[in-house]
């Protein structure tokens, strides 16, 4: 009996823990767009490792590209939530969006974005769910997007 | 007495109470630095006195100008606030919502305490007396967001940055109806996870092992919403992922994308089955006696 107890418990803990998983990649792509893909488990972030961003001033941005979870594929409306640090962890903005959108991780009254440093994201799912999730995307790091909006 | 009956519920309101002031502390830091960072952007740009190496500085610079003041709309206030609560993953509060659900009613069916009551009080007051004092849980969740859009408001209004709302921005995912349904969402959804708990409860009176068999219940049916009805007959047959809107963990997080008619009629039918489920495991008044009393 005990060690049945002691199981359960094990398993909740296992489910109520949080933990972050880090990739490498630190050098931006000439084409100053980064693309990313994330695989993240029930209720996990997932942070990638940092870019530094020179002196192009361009705002940056967010394209959800596709989205599918262990037993959905595709899942267009499945929705991501997208967030930009700056230096060590100075969280800068986020994005909350599904396949096609193209936001700006500022918002319309302050660009705090297009200033040079070191920058990671990290890709959550947005709404909470039981099953793994997966996001393509392409991070607009150090290239316009004029395609991208403003959220709120 | 009363404190003993609602002490869990009492520690999960001191605790969400004590996150939501972390967040306000968190988003202060925030809203601070990022001002900082804002001015020090600004300085920049004033010191190159209009002479720009680069159109592209001359477009940064002229945008930074525009709007000295760091302002954040409303919207966005409540994004970040979010993001800055510590411990606020929906996997987590549910556990705690179980376990308010589950510590006094256990401890009223496993000590036998329903025989002295039923000798008088009659079967029907004393079962809804069980159901109430879970369904009691189910209120904190919906009762915070309320206090959350208070919070919001008022970190708006002490930023300066927006002294009105007029920086309100009703988008199709950020208006009064959404917020109002997201709060309705998670009432029911809350009140789904107390009602998995009350039928377990009937058969499980240990406070310890009917809180982790809840909690895995619940993580149960969600697995078999998202596997079976979203996966294997919404996606397979129908090729739609509406499958999405089958879920009762998302509160705060509602799927949107069908509108918010789907997820709340959808939570609305599970609250009714469970609810069903409730009337019929308590139905036998006379098996639940025997249940209690041969835990002594």
């Amino acid at each position: 009996m005990k060690l049945i107890k002691f199981s359960f418990l094990f398993l909740v803990a296992v489910i109520l823990v949080e933990t972050v998983s880090v990739f490498a990649g630190n050098t931006i792509p000439s084409t100053g767009i980064v693309p990313l893909f994330a695989e993240i488990p029930a209720g996990k972030t997932i942070t990638f490792s940092n870019y530094t961003k020179g002196s192009d001033l361009n705002a940056q941005s967010y394209q959800f590209n596709t989205a599918k979870t262990t037993i959905t594929n595709p899942c267009p409306s499945c929705k991501f939530k997208i967030t930009l640090y700056n230096g060590k962890n100075n969280q800068l903005g986020s994005v909350t969006g599904k396949t096609g959108d193209n936001i700006y991780f500022d918002s319309k009254y302050n660009n705090v974005s297009a200033a040079p440093g070191d920058y990671h994201i990290s890709v959550k799912r947005d709404q909470v769910t039981a099953v793994t999730s997966v996001e393509t995307g392409n991070w607009y790091i150090a290239k316009a997007n004029p395609k991208a909006v403003f959220q709120n | 007495m009363k404190f003993k009956k609602y002490s869990m519920i009492l520690f999960f309101i001191l605790f969400m109470a004590i996150i939501y002031s972390l967040g306000i502390i968190k988003f202060n830091n925030w809203h601070n630095t990022m001002t900082k960072l804002h001015m020090e952007q600004i300085e920049d740009c004033k010191s190159r006195k209009e002479e720009y190496s680069k159109e592209e500085e001359r477009e940064y610079c002229s945008k930074k100008l525009k709007h000295q003041e760091f302002v954040i709309s409303y919207a966005e206030t409540k994004k970040y606030y979010d993001d800055f609560i510590p411990f606020s993953s929906n996997f987590f509060i549910i556990f705690l919502i179980v376990l308010a659900s589950c510590y006094y009613n256990s401890k009223y069916l496993k000590n036998n305490i329903i025989s002295y009551d039923l000798a008088r009080e009659n079967y029907k007051k004393v079962k809804y007396k069980i159901f109430s004092r879970a369904w009691v849980s189910a209120l904190v969740v919906p009762f915070f967001m309320v206090i959350k859009l208070i919070i919001c408001f008022v970190l708006c209004f002490y930023q300066k940055g927006t002294t009105d709302i007029l920086l309100w921005e009703t988008t199709s995912t950020f208006n009064a109806l959404y917020l109002f349904v997201d709060i309705f969402i998670a009432l029911v959804d809350c009140l789904i996870i107390t009602n998995i708990c009350i039928v377990v409860m009937r058969k499980q009176h240990h406070f310890i092992l009917s809180s982790i068999l809840s909690y895995l219940c619940v993580i149960g049916i969600e697995l078999f919403l998202e596997i079976v009805i979203d996966g294997l007959l919404i996606n397979k047959i129908f090729g739609t992922d509406f499958g999405l809107v089958f879920n009762i963990i998302t509160f705060g997080h509602f799927p949107d994308s069908y509108g918010i008619a789907p997820p709340l009629l959808v939570s609305l039918g599970i609250f009714i089955v469970t609810s069903l489920f409730v009337m019929r495991s308590y139905q036998d008044k006379e098996q639940l006696v025997i249940d209690c009393e041969s835990n002594s």
